[in-house]
């Protein structure tokens, strides 16, 4: 089940992502969701769960980019296992611990990405520092507003289960 | 560092899944193809999204312009059976010039190379916002290979890198990865195309005293196996002495990547890399 719930909000992130494209060119620049449902992924603390979610989301999001086939594949592995290794550490339940995980998460990201980059190819095309710090901020903010919707509809429905059940009886 | 067994176990596994990774990206780096199987399975997987939602926005974008008003319509039409006037007189001058051009050929005994057909793709996606740059294409069951070029009225689109049937990616003329054997339209100054800063070209190798000035057409040599001569690439907007021996050329790209929506996928095939690579010296 938990396989079939993760294949299912891939799928609603690669069509978000081609939505997206569709209204805007910069919307891609601007908010990487493949990388928020990596970090969200990480935040559960399984190392595994990260190393695998964030090997397997990347080569999909390498699948919509160009260029060599993998550099997200290799980013979002290091980026799903570091965010795992950080949530058995530390307690992450504030917004703003939520944000910082999530932004350093994409910081971590865009520098493994240009370090990749770097080392593999000979006349190699940064991305533009501007929009790179956009994108941290955006990215973090996202994610602060995806957790916290998902927290509090996990909630109301926790509400209306015990509501129905006291009923019941 | 100290952990648990289950820790250490995916600390190693970590490290095995990052160095298989290094491998393939550098064997992808040094033979600078972009395909692979795995490539080949994501790409498969992931485009019919892209492909419901370009039909979808489609959909969307019929409605509304059904929704014109008539009179707008009729101007448009008004303007269509010009153009399409001009295209045709410019059809028959055309005509007239291939076939001087065929009786010419067939009087020197000249083979030229098959100009091959035109197969028109819908685009189903297009990535020209991040630094590497490609589109997606749905082909259906029409046989693409890599490296068939792919042009659009205007001109130079890219060409074919990887084709998971029924889709084909296209990385665009203007990645930074991709490069063009190039020429001057007005004075046939070949140098080389490279993709630049994002939406803009760089044509490269073009010695200092070659005669190079801003507006003139630059397009495709035909020498470098994957695109035929002649189809327009950029227009030259900016040429600066350059470090070396030659000119710093900046163009700008003939086709607008900002409003495509279907391209043309050339029949013809690409020369073999077996063939390209051939040593001279190897004899036989």
């Amino acid at each position: 089940m938990p396989a079939v719930r993760f294949l299912i909000a891939l799928a609603a992130v690669v069509a978000l992502h081609f939505v997206g494209a569709r209204i805007s060119d910069d919307l891609p620049r601007l908010l990487d969701l493949f990388l928020v449902m990596v970090v969200f992924y990480g935040l559960q603390g399984d190392l595994i769960l990260g190393l695998a979610v964030g090997l397997l989301v990347g080569l999909v999001t390498d699948a919509v980019t160009g260029g060599l086939y993998g550099l997200h594949g290799f980013a979002d592995t290091i980026v799903g296992y570091g965010t795992a290794y950080a949530a058995q550490r530390l307690v992450i339940r504030r917004p703003p611990g939520i944000f910082l995980m999530f932004a350093l998460a994409a910081a971590a990201q865009q520098a493994i990405l240009v370090g990749l980059v770097v080392m593999l190819l000979a006349d190699p095309a940064l991305p533009d520092l501007t929009w790179m710090l956009i994108r941290v901020a955006a990215t973090g903010v996202a994610g602060v507003l995806f957790v916290l919707i998902r927290r509090r509809s996990l909630k109301r429905i926790e509400v209306w289960r015990r509501s129905r059940t006291s009923k019941l009886k | 560092m100290p952990g648990t067994v289950a820790e250490r176990r995916s600390r190693w596994l970590l490290v095995a899944v990052l160095a298989l990774q290094l491998v393939l990206l550098s064997a992808q780096a040094q033979t600078a193809s972009g395909s692979s199987r795995l490539e080949a399975f994501f790409v498969r997987s992931v485009a019919p999204f892209s492909r419901a939602v370009a039909a979808t926005t489609g959909f969307v974008e019929s409605a509304t312009d059904g929704m014109r008003l008539r009179s707008t319509l009729e101007q448009e039409n008004a303007e269509l059976r010009t153009e399409l006037e001009q295209l045709r007189r410019e059809r028959v001058e055309a005509l007239g010039i291939e076939q001087e051009l065929d009786r010419l050929a067939v009087a020197l005994d000249y083979t030229a190379v098959p100009r091959g057909h035109l197969r028109v793709a819908d685009i189903v996606y297009i990535d020209h916002a991040s630094w590497l740059q490609t589109l997606l294409l749905y082909v259906g069951d029409a046989s693409v290979v890599r490296n068939q070029a792919v042009v659009s009225a205007d001109g130079l689109v890219g060409r074919v890198v990887v084709a998971p049937a029924p889709y084909a990616k296209v990385q665009l003329v203007t990645d930074r990865a991709a490069s063009v054997g190039g020429m001057v339209e007005r004075t046939r100054r070949q140098g080389v195309v490279r993709g630049s800063s994002p939406g803009s070209l760089d044509f490269r190798y073009v010695p200092l005293q070659a005669d190079v000035r801003v507006g003139d057409l630059i397009v495709t040599a035909g020498i470098d196996g994957i695109y035929p001569r002649g189809v327009p690439i950029g227009k030259v907007v900016e040429v600066r002495p350059g470090d070396e021996l030659f000119h710093e050329i900046r163009l700008t790209p003939a086709v607008d990547f900002g409003v495509l929506d279907q391209v043309y996928i050339l029949d013809r095939m690409p020369v073999p890399d077996e063939v390209k690579e051939t040593d001279p010296d190897a004899g036989g």
